[in-house]
């Protein structure tokens, strides 16, 4: 289904908790009977939600999900902005792992905040509220899977 | 088709610019950088306090305002936010550790402290700076024509604090033990040549005093006489100019050989 400007969100059937909304201008979208969705969106913007309620917002070029799959693809010109306290992310593209609460961010990946910059990486991990970050290799055990990004 | 193509073409461009790029790691102030790392992590503990880990070959870490530089495999570090700069709190390094630190003006002929050793941890309240797994320190001091290379097993130094206008030594006090070989040297008018080896040597800058333990042997030379000493503790009292003014020698054996240089008969 074609869509011009809308805004959805998803959340976690099991707790009810909100995964990530996302809002866009134009989308080729499928819905399934129970209400799931997944597709294509055209310039997004949105936010992310933490299991310990972060909520980072974003804006992308594109976004893509899947039915009945929790996870967020975000690409082109992908900018991260957490609040409290103040970063910002930005890279080529995004994978918002929400079952396991990570931003995985690929392609000159720079982070920045009031008080440091660091970057670019071709690869970084951190949590929704971008107060811890490392390579893939580094991320903590217990902040979600360590399987690498390209391997999903 | 073109289109595509070129659309590769820019993509592949960019992502070769990406690897090609160096990472760094930067404070606003410009006062702390960290590069060569493959591997990187980095936690908020607070508002003002960040801590970090690199793993690279090596990783280099610089503090300016602190006048230290680091080298290492690994270094793990916790700093902390004054205004926008990030001074180091304390570190851990590991693997081919090199670090250099400064005391004195830039512009008057710094002092400067390298070290080299296989593990390190270095805590700033302190000044501390520990050194394992073979270690070497070498400290110059062009305002008073001074130097010194230590080599030993392990060593534990107490910095100077960072001052930033007068030459001083980078080093209040040190501890070194396991093999250790040292020399002292200063040049000039009152020029003083002194080495040797012993199991442990402790080295007191406010006292003036370089005490040597186990098999201990000495040898030294200024201008007009040289001589050697063997013995199982030696205690060498400096002054202020690091003249030595005692040498006291104890256990047995205990013997020295002094000679007259043929330059003093004259």
């Amino acid at each position: 289904m074609e869509a011009s400007q809308g805004e959805l969100a998803r959340t976690d059937p099991r707790t009810g908790r909100k995964l990530w909304t996302v809002r866009w201008a134009s989308a080729s979208l499928d819905y399934g009977s129970d209400g799931s969705f997944g597709g294509t969106m055209d310039r997004v913007r949105g936010a992310l939600f933490g299991r310990n309620g972060e909520r980072t917002s974003f804006e992308a070029d594109r976004a893509e999900a899947r039915q009945k799959e929790d996870w967020l693809k975000l690409s082109g010109h992908v900018r991260l902005e957490a609040q409290e306290p103040q970063a910002r992310l930005r890279c080529e593209e995004v994978l918002w792992d929400a079952a396991a609460s990570t931003v995985k961010a690929r392609g000159g990946v720079v982070l920045e905040t009031a008080a440091y910059s660091v970057g670019p990486f071709p690869e970084l991990w951190a949590t929704p509220d971008l107060t811890y970050f490392s390579t893939p290799d580094l991320f903590e055990a217990g902040r979600g899977s360590k399987e690498r990004w390209n391997k999903r | 088709m073109k289109a595509r193509l070129a659309w590769i073409g820019i993509a592949s461009l960019l992502l070769a610019g990406f690897q090609g790029q160096k990472i760094v790691f930067r404070d606003k102030g410009g006062t702390m950088e960290v590069t060569g790392f493959a591997s990187w992590s980095t936690r908020r503990l607070d508002g003002n306090r960040l801590s970090f880990l690199g793993v690279g070959q090596p990783v280099v870490a610089k503090w300016s305002r602190q006048a230290m530089e680091a080298r290492a495999n690994r270094i793990e570090g916790l700093v902390v936010r004054q205004g926008e700069a990030f001074e180091l709190v304390s570190a851990d390094l590991s693997g081919q550790v090199r670090a250099t630190f400064q005391r004195g003006s830039a512009q008057r002929s710094p002092t400067t402290l390298r070290v080299e050793s296989g593990n390190a941890s270095y805590a700033s309240a302190s000044s501390q700076l520990r050194l394992t797994g073979g270690v070497r320190l070498t400290q110059e001091e062009p305002a008073t024509k001074q130097s010194f290379d230590i080599r030993g097993q392990n060593a534990t130094a107490a910095l100077a604090p960072v001052s930033g206008i007068a030459p001083s030594e980078a080093v209040k006090s040190l501890e070194v033990d396991g093999g250790v070989r040292f020399r002292f040297v200063r040049q000039g008018d009152k020029g003083l040549d002194l080495d040797g080896t012993s199991d442990r040597l402790s080295y007191d800058s406010p006292q003036g005093v370089l005490v040597l333990v186990g098999n201990v042997h000495l040898r030294g030379e200024d201008l007009f006489y040289g001589g050697e000493a063997w013995a199982n503790k030696a205690t060498i009292r400096l002054d202020a100019a690091k003249n030595p003014t005692s040498v006291e020698l104890e256990g047995t054996p205990a013997e020295s050989a002094v000679r007259r240089k043929a330059a003093a008969g004259r």
